[in-house]
């Protein structure tokens, strides 16, 4: 893979041996900033053979990165807690992280106490944060602090316009800023410059039933927001399942009737057994970004974002049992309706898109059982679908990626889907359900070094909605467009 | 390198590489047995029995390591060590001591635990297991971890519960398209259904027990079909075929062994294991009504 000049900057900065300690990276989605930093600890253990390198990465992406390094034939290895329990058994020296080898661990396993311990009495050529704008407080920041005290050199990375903690002398460090409006590709030229996606907002109008059930969703949100005022990550991922499908709001509903109804003991024993879960470090802002698809991309994650959402629900008996019986009658609605507005409207979209020349289409919801309800209508009307959600394995995701570049087949993904993948080929993105958050990072895998043609975005939103979870992201996605991908 | 799995690779040359192996990686050996979130809790020597047992308690543990400060394992401290230890006093020897039980200190109470590496195989600690109830994994200069039967039992559930509710759920679709088609309809709509996946109408499986999953799951979801089965399954046939379409998929990730099923596979299984089972009672509590005037 050829380096774009300001990602060959990059490794000169650090490896100029008048470079300063500590170097932050933010640049705009897109930019390569993961390819750069495996070409630089490729080119670190090229040049000292038995560095020690140290990852800290989301758990969603240690895969990924560890591709990444592989494909470059960088040794790397992932490391958690089975695979460090393995390395502390087989030496009797307290010094047992390998070298040579570029180590990834997942941020929330490196913050766990005797990982942190380890890692901070470890000499480190190299700490490399991904994500890093994540460790900016809390336990977060104090375990940066105590493993960074051992490295020679660190690197921390972050999208713009998320900062990153401010715990090291200015003097040690130095800033490399990547916007994609002062990049320049190989041939000199401004990187992307006028490849502005296109929005096509499609409105559909909801059915009597569909209202309907949105009032019952109201009550069941209603008296979870009064029981647990402080805590609305609950309604707001119901309001996000109603307005993604029925389906997604199905399988929320029954989740929640499940772990209310039974699992809730069970649940709480579990919690007492988890060291790590850290309840007070949630904040709405965490829980807002907690969608099916991100919990099922991790292994480690999942057992303790649910269990951390039944431990903040204390829902008194009174409630909880019409919270239960709201909820069972929200599931019967669903059961009983007939007609879906939305999913009309996205059928009437595809036989609009696919009446002219041929597109590559990728379909975006945050939810897994909204893939599989629209995949579940795609084949029905005879056309091929390929399914990308974080929680497939890394092969099958490069598979189904690779599959849609060459094949007339439409790509259903999460966003944790296409994590990683660039899909400057795409040339229609029909946002099913439209991100919350993250539009930037979304439409990064799209608006990449590459694209011929502007990306055309049609965003299905219902005219009878003015719920706040449909009209702020709209309101979100119409200023990113009109101000361009490019801005900050 | 597409095709191999990601975490196997490397360290070639390296001390650690000789431990970290395909074994690791591939086997169910004692490491996987252990929570991966456990936390040891340990104890000093020079506790009184009354703060530990206390301690014990508010964990939900009856065992746990005396350890001194620079690692060493002394042994383990338990309920029934204790028990043991005080029943086989005499009063005269109690009163000799000149203090409760609780106030003395818990190395006097130490019963010796097997040490197993998380490298070993699961059946080599069951003898230990079964006489100790516990098993400590490491060795006496640095403890690792501490396993449980309950850790056992909790771990082979984990591993064997998304298959039983596979079969639960295969079985509970048959059962529903028995409840709804006779052995007729079955093979017509088998052959209206397969016909094109197999090739020809003389190929298709025309008994339930010799369809596969997606074989059920077509059956089903064709419109055809679907105006017959439409009154046990309820719903949309969009919305059950992606319930289908769902678990067939954590079905192949389950026995064709892709990767670990996460927390949220086995919510999505039981989730529509418990859909099932209630289209089932449904469908019986519906059968019954016919049959009584």
């Amino acid at each position: 893979m050829k380096m774009l000049p300001y990602q060959n900057a990059l490794l000169e900065t650090f490896f100029d041996p008048a470079s300063k300690r500590v170097i932050l990276l933010r640049g705009d989605v897109g930019t390569g900033k993961s390819a750069a930093l495996a070409a630089l600890v490729g080119r670190l253990l090229r040049e000292k053979q038995m560095a020690r390198i140290l990852f800290l990465v989301p758990a969603t992406l240690r895969l990924q990165f560890i591709d990444m390094l592989h494909n470059r034939d960088c040794p790397a290895m992932i490391v958690d807690r089975y695979r460090f329990r393995e390395m502390l058994d087989a030496s009797a020296e307290n010094d047992f992280w390998p070298k040579g080898v570029a180590l990834i661990l997942s941020i929330d396993f490196a913050k766990q106490t005797d990982i942190q311990d380890s890692l901070s009495t470890t000499y480190w050529d190299l700490v490399i944060i991904d994500e890093a704008h994540i460790f900016r407080s809390g336990a977060r920041l104090d375990a940066l602090r105590k493993i960074a005290s051992s490295a020679d050199r660190i690197i921390m990375a972050t999208v713009i316009p998320l900062e990153l903690p401010n715990i090291f002398p200015i003097d040690d460090t130095a800033i490399v800023v990547w916007k994609r409006t002062q990049l320049i590709d190989l041939d000199g030229k401004p990187l992307d410059i006028g490849m502005c996606p296109v929005l096509n907002e499609v409105p559909f109008n909801l059915s009597t039933a569909e209202l309907h059930l949105r009032s019952t969703m109201n009550d069941l949100c209603g008296i979870l927001g009064k029981a647990i005022p402080q805590q609305n990550f609950r309604t707001m991922r119901f309001i996000r399942a109603l307005e993604s499908s029925p389906a997604a709001l199905e399988v929320n509903l029954q989740r929640y009737r499940n772990q209310l109804k039974e699992r809730e003991e069970v649940f709480r024993k579990l919690l007492k057994a988890l060291d790590d879960v850290e309840i007070d470090e949630i904040s709405l802002e965490d829980s807002e970004s907690v969608t099916e698809e991100e919990v099922r991309a991790s292994v480690e994650a999942p057992v303790d974002l649910v269990m951390k959402e039944v431990l903040l629900e204390d829902l008194d008996s009174a409630t909880k049992e019409e919270a239960i019986r709201i909820a069972e009658r929200a599931l019967k609605e669903i059961d009983e309706l007939t007609y879906d507005s939305k999913f009309y409207a996205f059928n009437k979209l595809l036989n609009q898109l696919y009446d002219g020349e041929y597109r590559w289409i990728c379909v975006f919801t945050q939810f897994v059982s909204t893939l599989y309800y629209l995949a579940a209508e795609i084949e029905d009307r005879g056309m091929e679908y390929l399914i990308l959600h974080g929680g497939m394995s890394s092969e099958d995701r490069q598979l189904q990626s690779s599959l849609f570049k060459t094949s007339e087949k439409i790509l259903l993904t999460t966003s944790a889907g296409i994590e990683f993948f660039e899909l400057a080929y795409a040339t229609d993105l029909i946002l099913y359900d439209i991100p919350t958050k993250e539009i930037q990072q979304l439409l990064g895998r799209f608006n990449r070094t590459g694209r011929k043609k502007p990306l055309n975005i049609h965003a299905l939103t219902p005219s009878d909605s003015t719920g706040v979870l449909i009209t702020e992201p709209l309101t979100m996605l119409r200023e990113f467009i009109t101000m361009g991908p490019n801005n900050d | 390198m597409p095709g191999s799995i990601p975490n196997l690779q490397l360290l070639d040359g390296s001390a650690a590489a000789r431990e970290l192996d395909l074994a690791s990686e591939l086997f169910h050996r004692i490491n996987r047995v252990i929570p991966p979130n456990q936390k040891l809790l340990t104890v000093r020597p020079g506790r009184a029995v009354r703060e530990v047992v206390a301690l014990m308690l508010e964990h939900g543990y009856s065992q746990v390591p005396v350890m001194e400060e620079n690692g060493e394992v002394l042994g383990v401290f338990s309920l029934r060590s204790f028990a043991q230890e005080a029943a086989s006093k005499s009063l005269d020897e109690w009163q000799k001591q000149r203090c409760a039980p609780g106030d003395l200190l818990v190395d006097e109470f130490l019963e010796q635990f097997e040490f197993a590496r998380v490298t070993e195989e699961m059946s080599r600690v069951f003898t230990a297991m079964e006489r100790d109830n516990g098993i400590l994994i490491g060795t006496p200069e640095r403890l690792i971890g501490i396993l449980t039967p309950m850790d056992f039992l909790q771990y082979l559930y984990k591993i064997a519960s998304p298959f039983v509710m596979i079969s639960e759920i295969e079985l509970a679709l048959r059962t529903l398209i028995t409840i709804t088609l006779n052995t007729e309809q079955i093979v017509a709509a088998a052959k209206r259904c397969l016909s094109s996946a197999y090739g020809g109408e003389d190929k298709v499986p025309t008994v339930l027990e010799e369809m596969t999953f997606d074989n059920y799951q077509s059956l089903i979801s064709h419109s055809e079909t679907w105006k017959e089965l439409e009154c046990v399954f309820g719903g949309t046939r969009t919305r059950v075929s992606a319930k289908l379409r769902e678990i067939g998929d954590i079905r192949n990730v389950l026995f064709h062994f892709k990767r670990e099923i996460t927390m949220l596979d086995h919510e999505t299984l039981a989730n529509h294991r418990n859909w099932l089972l209630n289209k089932i009672k449904q469908a019986v509590a519906r059968r019954k009504m016919e049959v009584q005037p």
